[in-house]
């Protein structure tokens, strides 16, 4: 007995020893990361030199910018590990432009995005090369996404959100035809089956597709597509003017009846916005033929034209989350019509218009924070390298506007380097205001 | 010519013989006035031996301890205004406790204690788990945490039991059980609920070596669940323009990060889990009159945090990894009417949080404390003449954030002294102690640099700074309590008891701004007891 005690005793002594030995694991090291930027090969995959690269680690939201090099380098050192989203921007003048690639743009500036989504960052990671594009150029810009709403109980909800998009140039545009899409795809990051490894849809697996990863990186998904309407030169907008697009062209900050009879009150008009003159607002009653109770028609304003609704509001609703993100751009009847739809790759019922990237005079992506609610892009990098959201929420009364880049001669020019992230801020939500 | 070798085995035997015959020759000489049993009270006088018979019961298998229940029920107010940041302003406290300990006629002791509390707190803010930072100066990471101060109400239930018998006339084993669960909640956005359950035993093995010589060893496993859900009624608040309200994850001390998505179906839920194992070995002397007893332990602790209400390793993000070593000395002898009892402590703590996404350790820490307890006394019956002690805390801990990045070390020493004794009123008797401990605190140092770019800085000032401040600042702590006991039928004790603490700011002993709350911090309890 006492022999098998003194045996246990001795065993036990040994696990003891063994349990004290020492851990070797390792304790994390700020690291190092290089990003090269290089053209595409439409610009000879020349290196991208004096770029601005924006890196924001995705759970701590810190934020950090280096300039490229000569030979398109940039260099973060002592970052910390993590999960990055990396966006970067070349705005090029037309002189740069001509001493670089040798011969003159149409345009005296010119925009190049390259961007990387989820990109994990240790001591493994290897640098990474990311490709700058340009894109099509337009003359309307969105100025304005007030996606957020007002206050639940005091405010209008999400009825007063309105989408304002602003001549940019310095010529008479006209905004007749012109379509703004609801752009459609995940809301969260988290990687699954029928998904890239962004946690965006991998559309190439939808029902029916069969352009394999073209249709994640030459398209978008459009949930909605309004259309301004007119013959042409209906409605012209002067350089530095805008269109306010309302949901609800009224005065939201007064009470009304609305389409059941009963009495919306307004409890604090300063949280919300006078919609009353915007110059078009989105009327689902006859498209759908299903009255919506706020779908508030105003006589007086013009409607969109509903150019494809699919996914079922009744009205033309933001994601007051900042979930969805939003394009302009131009098509003939024809061409719109040939557009094709699909299921998103989960197989849901709902269909989804495809629209080629490079047809996007100008689109914003959004995201609902750039934490836990980080969106997944849905816009290419050339449209967008980064993204923007509501520091203040949704229901915040907040807006994100456009920056004022300069003014001449009295007319504004608004900032638009292809990355909301720059371009981009939160204010209060002000139809045909700046900043 | 032979030449003789003298070995050294020879001679280290016999020195050891040597050490042997002069401990029995001192345990010999204490063992002068034997008594058949010892009394335990429930008063500080008897609280080292209390504690020594609840957790080593297989030093305490022969009837040497008297059957007694202890049933109090207690009301806490403490005011907390000279304290760290992660503690509530206010804390009222209900607490019903029984203690027991009995032995049957064929020589099993059964013992246990009971505890419910009710506790209420009032203004607390940046921390959303169940840890405070009220004992510890630097609670463990892996917590969500926003600003804004709001009121807990939290319960608490405790229950421990065990065993202990000699099985042979060598062997004499004890078990013990406890489970613990409570449930923690905030009236305020961000409303975190947490249900904690921990459950645990732990076995120890004694043999006589020979007459009032023991050796035993000890293991314990334990393991505890925390299910961990938030909500915010007004989802509004957490967005970044609101700070006082943006729910944020606290990583390491002062890494912060923004808050995790739970993976469970969109929720908030996560889960905390804990196993902790633990082995030791020691030495027991005990006699009538004497008792000495030396043990070490090490305690290894894995504490996992999972980003989902499911333990699958996939969901497993950070894990704090804690290793304890104790060792500790007691030691009570008696003759003629006094006692003296002293305790001797020493612990050295690891812990280190790994980031298991990230592949290594962002947050560490050593904890070292050295503490001496000691206290003599007299005891008429059950009547104490006098009682005196003394209490000796040496602290020297750091903690270290890789990657936020700081490295924090705080060294102190906590000195107190106490006294009680006993003033009868024929049946009735009034027992008043008083105590003084001072804290100094020693070369301490706070060395920061921010990675975050700024994100971080209040949780730099409004904790790390002002936490650091108020334990580098001398504090004295004067206490008072006071029992009232009477007898009544069946050798039953009525007692109230009321305690009174402060703890007093005197001077800041480091080199930074921070404004701190320096009034004067306290306690006050009040309860009655019921003894036997």
């Amino acid at each position: 007995m006492k022999k098998k005690f003194l045996i246990t005793i001795t065993f036990m002594l040994g696990l003891l020893i063994q349990s004290c030995s020492n851990n070797d694991d390792e304790a994390l090291k700020l690291v190092n990361l290089t990003i090269t930027l290089k053209y595409d090969d439409t610009f000879n995959n020349l290196a991208t030199k004096k770029s601005t690269v924006l890196i924001v680690n995705n759970e701590t939201g810190n934020k950090y910018t280096v300039e490229s090099d000569n030979n398109g380098i940039a260099q973060f050192n002592q970052i910390l590990p993590g999960i990055y989203s990396v966006s970067a921007t070349k705005v090029m003048h037309s002189q740069e432009f001509t001493e670089t690639f040798g011969y003159t743009p149409t345009e005296t500036e010119v925009n190049f995005n390259g961007a990387e989504a989820s990109l994990v960052v240790n001591t493994e990671t290897t640098p990474i090369n990311i490709t700058m594009k340009t894109s099509k150029v337009g003359d309307f810009v969105i100025k304005q996404i007030y996606y957020g709403g007002s206050d639940t109980k005091k405010g209008a909800v999400f009825r007063d959100q309105f989408i304002e998009i602003y001549n940019n140039s310095n010529t008479t545009q006209y905004a007749d035809g012109l379509y703004i899409a609801q752009l459609y795809g995940t809301n969260v990051t988290t990687v699954f089956a029928y998904t890239l490894s962004t946690g965006q849809f991998d559309w190439s697996k939808s029902e029916e597709m069969t352009i394999g990863d073209d249709a994640n990186k030459n398209y978008v998904y459009a949930s909605n597509v309004v259309q301004i309407p007119g013959n042409g030169t209906q409605y012209p907008i002067q350089p530095g003017k805008s269109i306010v697009i309302a949901q609800n062209a009224i005065n939201h900050q007064s009470n009304y009846i609305d389409n059941t009879g009963k009495s919306v009150s307004i409890l604090s008009p300063e949280l919300t916005v006078d919609l009353s003159t915007a110059d078009f607002e989105a009327f689902l009653g006859t498209y759908s033929g299903d009255l919506y109770q706020f779908d508030i028609q105003n006589p007086a304003v013009p409607d969109l034209g509903i150019a494809y609704w699919g996914n079922g509001n009744n009205d033309l609703i933001l994601d007051p989350s900042g979930r969805q993100s939003f394009a302009i751009f131009n098509m003939n009847t024809a061409e719109f019509a040939s557009l094709k739809k699909y299921k998103n790759p989960k197989g849901d019922k709902n269909l989804y218009l495809q629209i080629p990237s490079t047809i996007i005079t100008d689109g914003v992506e959004l995201t609902k924070d750039l934490g836990s609610g980080l969106v997944p892009k849905k816009l290419p990098a050339q449209v967008d390298g980064g993204n923007t959201y509501l520091p203040s929420g949704s229901y915040s009364s907040k807006s994100v506007m456009r920056k004022t880049k300069t003014t001449i001669g009295g007319r504004i020019i608004l900032q638009d380097t292809n990355n909301s992230t720059n371009d981009f801020v939160e204010t209060k939500a002000n139809p045909r205001g700046f900043n | 010519m032979k030449i003789t070798t003298v070995t050294l085995n020879n001679t280290k035997s016999n020195a050891l013989k040597y050490w042997a015959l002069l401990l029995l020759f001192i345990f010999s000489n204490f063992s002068v006035q034997a008594q058949d049993t010892i009394i335990v009270t429930n008063h500080v006088i008897d609280a080292q031996l209390k504690n020594q018979i609840f957790k080593y019961p297989v030093n305490y298998t022969k009837k040497h301890i008297k059957d007694f229940t202890f049933t109090e029920l207690s009301y806490e107010y403490q005011k907390n205004q000279f304290a760290r940041k992660q503690i509530a302003n206010e804390i009222n406290s209900y607490q019903f406790l029984s203690q027991g300990y009995y032995t049957t006629k064929s020589k099993w002791n059964f013992f246990g204690n009971l505890s419910l509390k009710k506790t209420d707190e009032k203004d607390l803010g940046w921390v959303l788990s169940d840890d405070r930072s009220e004992e510890q100066e630097v609670i463990l990471p892996h917590y969500f945490y926003v600003p804004r101060k709001a009121n807990w109400t939290n319960q608490e239930y405790k229950i421990r039991g065990g065993l202990s018998k000699d099985i042979t006339n060598h062997i004499s084993i004890a078990a013990k059980l406890h489970y613990n669960t409570g449930k923690y909640s905030r009236n305020l956005d961000p409303r975190p609920e947490i249900i904690s359950r921990k459950i645990g035993g732990e076995l120890q093995l004694g043999y006589q070596l020979k007459e009032n010589h023991k050796i035993f060893a000890l293991v314990g496993y334990s393991r505890s669940d925390k299910d961990f859900s938030y909500k915010y009624k007004d989802t509004h608040s957490n967005v970044e323009g609101n700070p006082d309200t943006y729910l944020r994850f606290n990583i390491g001390y002062g890494r912060i990060i923004n808050y995790f998505k739970s993976n469970y179906y969109n929720s908030t839920r996560f889960l905390y889990k804990e196993n902790q194992n633990k082995m030791g070995l020691g030495y027991n002397f005990s006699n009538k009159s004497t008792k000495f007893t030396v043990l070490y332990y090490n305690q290894k602790s894995d504490n996992n945090f999972y980003s989902d209400v499911f333990d699958n390793p996939d969901n497993e993000r950070l894990t704090i990894k804690t290793t304890t070593n104790h060792a500790e000395l007691f030691a009570l002898h008696k003759w003629d009417k006094k006692e003296i009892k002293t305790t001797l402590k020493f612990d050295k703590s690891k812990a280190q949080n790994y980031d298991l996404k990230n592949n290594g350790y962002n947050y560490k820490n050593s904890l070292n404390a050295i503490s001496w307890l000691s206290a003599v006394s007299q005891k008429t019956g059950s009547h104490i003449d006098y009682l005196f002690g003394l209490d000796v805390l040496y602290q020297k801990n750091q903690y270290n954030d890789i990657m936020a990045t700081n490295d924090i070390e705080i060294n102190s020493l906590n000195t107190g002294i106490f006294g009680s004794r006993d003033f009868s009123f024929g049946k009735s008797k009034l027992n008043s102690t008083v105590s003084f401990n001072m804290y100094f605190p020693l070369p301490s140092k706070l060395e920061y640099y921010d990675t975050s770019g700024g994100t971080n800085a209040a949780f730099l000032n409004e904790v790390i700074i002002h936490d650091y401040v108020v334990s580098t600042t001398n504090y004295v702590a004067p206490a008072l309590r006071l029992e009232y006991s009477y007898p009544v039928k069946n050798n039953k004790t009525v007692v109230f008891f009321t305690n009174l603490k402060e703890k007093i700011a005197l001077k800041k002993q480091n080199d930074y701004n921070a404004i701190i709350n320096t009034n004067t911090t306290y306690w006050i309890q009040c309860g009655v007891q019921l003894n036997y």
